[in-house]
């Protein structure tokens, strides 16, 4: 082939040119830390990436956060009715004894604990978490007991909430109910009226009722406290699990998606000096090629 | 004449004057370099033949003459070129509108449509998590502001994009109208030319450098005729023949663009700049655009759908969450919440039933539309689908770039190839101006030699 001068500058530019956008585009991959910034760059790359970031990741963290306020409301539950069974032991003891041999004045003396000890019950039953109710149900806005005592001293307990369900994903279509109404925990206010059972018995000296029902009735409150205690223990262990289970798949999806898009940093920079020694090669034959021509021998 | 101690000096006359003209030739190629399109030229010599009479020794012939000046040039090569330039252009062109549509995407990223409808959804799981608390409100609001306005924004930068291919396809036709006068014109300074027996190369290079800037705009056919002018036909039309062209303008349509001639007939565009525009216009941001509309359509629908059986906090039935859509043509560019929410956060229905404020159950439903299938025939989530169309968008983006990467590279091949033929080559000339010097100088002795001879015999034989 005829090789002519325009040939060769041609040729030369074409070749730098080339040799310095491939230098560019190394370059630009170290300076972002990046593989690639576009789609066409990497189609697969980026749906890949895509599908971690907008999906994968995300939902990942809501979940996490989803976890954390259940976990939250599930550990003030239990914290609540730790403090009622408390309390619930010592009205057992107090019923046990006041079924015993006792004087009518020394069970008269009895019904103000008691009484006491219901007023901390229903307030235990109102507990707040950042402002909400939890024992309402979804009616969480207001407190769901109320005590109200009429002029002939009975003490009435009234149940304002429902029985629903707090739902809360956990994972795609995992619903963990993070509340435990009062309609399960207290059996709305059947719970209540126990306690007031016991002390109208203890004022009216009823023996009977003390050794009998109320203690009966007492120990299916207590069943029924460690009952919701196991279930809420249960859910709360779930939580933790699960929580742990996510918190590692967040750490192996931001290392896989770290593997798709970052840069391979000690390679990287190997081929970008390996392209570098390319354009400057380019550019010492170049600068010899360009000259010399029959001219500069001619005189 | 010829014959004789004359003829002899004719000769060296002539001798002279050819050398001198090649030594000419030689400064003009040498001159033009690095002239884009010229061809070499060549000066072909012819010796003079006497006339062979009967009987009489052959005589050793009248000297030498300039039969023409060649312009060396490949015919092929220079259509190769052309092709390649076509299809350059076409795939450079197309590849400048995917990486646009690319840019105004941003995805990969945290800033894109992917990460703000990640980010929407899980608003909604955020607020079922609190279905009380304003802040989980305020922010689902201005979550979903966030998607609705990126949607907007790259559909309206989309339908900016369509203007301006628009524009730019104004001015490329304006471009091949000038060329395609100019053509014209120089086919009728050609002919008048060849019809005198004369030519000149220089028109032929320029005409031939036109129809290669042409080519980089559309395909085009060139026919020959035989009085030396060109007819150029394009997209299934004549552009030219002779000294009389047809000006191409564009025709907008209804969201489509084309091209017609001043006859109105309209072109079938292959190749070039023009079909990157055209196609880029009428079906690669349509495409797109298209694609958010259904993705925008079906995501409002599916979420109002939802949100209508849900309860608001003042347990009322709820309205719809998106503004409502006509119908899936141009959803996108009207893609916003409704009225009613904007006006009060408490017109959000979280809840699925009337039981109570902590009830955040149809929230829930509402984060559960991200993983229910929705698009492409229910097939693909919202996220599938918006995710495998970026794919798309990178594939066709990567295979253009590749394209036109490799057509640039056949086409400087076949630049090199043309310019094996036609280019000049500086020592060739050098040679060639060395080779002419050296001949001038042995006719001008030649002649010197002559003088001589005439003067022995004028002034010794006389004597």
């Amino acid at each position: 082939m005829r090789v002519t001068h325009q040939m060769i500058g041609r040729s030369i530019t074409t070749n730098l040119r080339n040799n310095l956008a491939a230098l560019q585009e190394k370059s630009n991959q170290l300076a972002t830390g990046r593989n690639f910034n576009r789609p066409s760059q990497d189609p697969v790359g980026t749906y890949k990436t895509m599908q971690i970031t907008g999906t994968s990741l995300q939902r990942n963290e809501q979940f996490r956060r989803n976890m954390g306020e259940g976990i939250t409301w599930l550990t003030v539950t239990e914290n609540a009715l730790a403090d009622v069974t408390t309390a619930v032991q010592r009205l057992r003891e107090l019923a046990i004894a006041a079924g015993g041999a006792l004087s009518h004045g020394d069970r008269e003396a009895i019904a103000p604990e008691v009484k006491e000890i219901l007023r901390h019950l229903v307030s235990v039953a109102n507990t707040e978490l950042g402002g909400l109710y939890i024992f309402g149900g979804h009616r969480t806005q207001a407190p769901p007991y109320t005590l109200t005592e009429d002029p002939a001293g009975i003490i009435t307990v009234n149940f304002t909430g429902d029985g629903e369900q707090r739902l809360v994903e956990i994972a795609p279509a995992q619903q963990l109910a993070v509340n435990l109404a009062g309609t399960t925990a207290f059996a709305g206010t059947a719970f209540f009226q126990t306690v007031e059972t016991m002390r109208q018995a203890l004022l009216n000296n009823d023996t009977v009722a003390l050794g009998g029902t109320v203690l009966a009735e007492m120990d299916v409150n207590l069943d029924r406290l460690i009952q919701s205690r196991a279930e809420t223990g249960a859910r709360l262990a779930r939580l933790s699990a699960t929580e742990e289970r996510l918190l590692d798949e967040h750490i192996y999806l931001r290392e896989l998606r770290s593997r798709i898009e970052d840069i391979d940093l000690a390679g990287m920079v190997t081929e970008f000096t390996m392209q570098e020694n390319a354009y400057q090669a380019a550019l010492a034959t170049s600068a010899r090629m360009i000259f010399p021509s029959l001219v500069d021998f001619l005189k | 004449m010829g014959t004789g101690t004359f003829g002899s000096f004719e000769i060296g006359r002539r001798a002279l004057h050819v050398q001198q003209k090649g030594a000419k030739v030689a400064g003009q190629n040498i001159a033009n370099a690095n002239t884009e399109g010229y061809s070499r030229q060549v000066l072909q010599l012819v010796a003079l033949v006497p006339p062979a009479v009967p009987g009489v020794v052959t005589p050793p012939g009248y000297g030498v003459a300039v039969s023409q000046i060649d312009r060396i040039t490949s015919r092929f090569y220079n259509h190769q070129l052309m092709q390649g330039l076509t299809a350059e252009h076409y795939w450079g062109r197309l590849g400048e509108t995917l990486e646009g549509i690319e840019t105004m995407f941003l995805e990969p990223g945290e800033t894109g449509i992917n990460a703000q409808l990640g980010e929407f959804f899980d608003a909604w799981q955020e607020l079922s998590v609190n279905p009380e608390s304003f802040a989980a409100r305020v922010s689902l609001r201005e979550q979903a502001q966030a998607l609705t306005g990126v949607v907007r924004d790259v559909y309206t930068r989309l339908d900016e994009l369509k203007f301006d291919l628009q524009k730019e396809t104004e001015a490329v036709l304006t471009e091949v109208n000038t060329i395609a006068a100019e053509v014209a014109s120089l086919n009728q300074k050609i002919v008048q030319l060849q019809a005198l027996g004369k030519r000149s190369n220089e028109m032929l290079d320029r005409r031939d450098l036109r129809l290669q800037e042409l080519s980089k705009h559309l395909n085009i056919r060139i026919i020959e005729r035989g009085n030396g002018s060109l007819e150029v036909q394009a997209g299934g039309r004549i552009l030219l023949h002779d000294n009389h062209h047809y000006p191409l303008e564009l025709q907008a349509g209804v969201d489509q663009i084309s091209i017609k001639n001043n006859l109105g007939a309209v072109l079938e565009v292959s190749g070039g700049t023009l079909e990157g525009l055209l196609e880029s216009y009428n079906q690669v941001i349509s495409h797109y655009q298209e694609a958010l509309d259904s993705l925008v359509y079906q995501l409002t629908g599916a979420v109002n759908r939802q949100h209508r059986a849900g309860f608001r906090l003042d347990g009322l039935q709820g309205g719809d969450f998106f503004r409502a859509l006509p119908g899936q043509n141009r959803a996108a560019a009207s893609f916003s919440l409704d009225a009613n929410i904007l006006a009060d956060l408490r017109r959000i229905a979280a809840a699925n039933a009337v039981t109570g404020p902590g009830n955040g159950i149809n929230a829930l439903n509402i984060a559960g539309l991200r993983a229910q299938l929705l698009m492409s025939g229910n097939t693909a989530t919202f996220h599938d689908y918006f995710r495998s169309m970026i794919a798309d968008l990178g594939v066709e983006g990567r295979e253009a770039a590749r394209m036109h990467q490799v057509m640039q590279a056949a086409t400087e091949s076949f630049r090199t190839r043309q310019d094996a033929v036609a280019g000049v080559s500086l020592d060739d000339e050098m040679l060639s101006l060395v080779r002419f010097q050296h001949a001038y100088t042995a006719a001008a002795r030649y002649l010197s030699t002559l003088d001589q001879m005439l003067e022995m015999m004028l002034n010794e034989l006389g004597r």
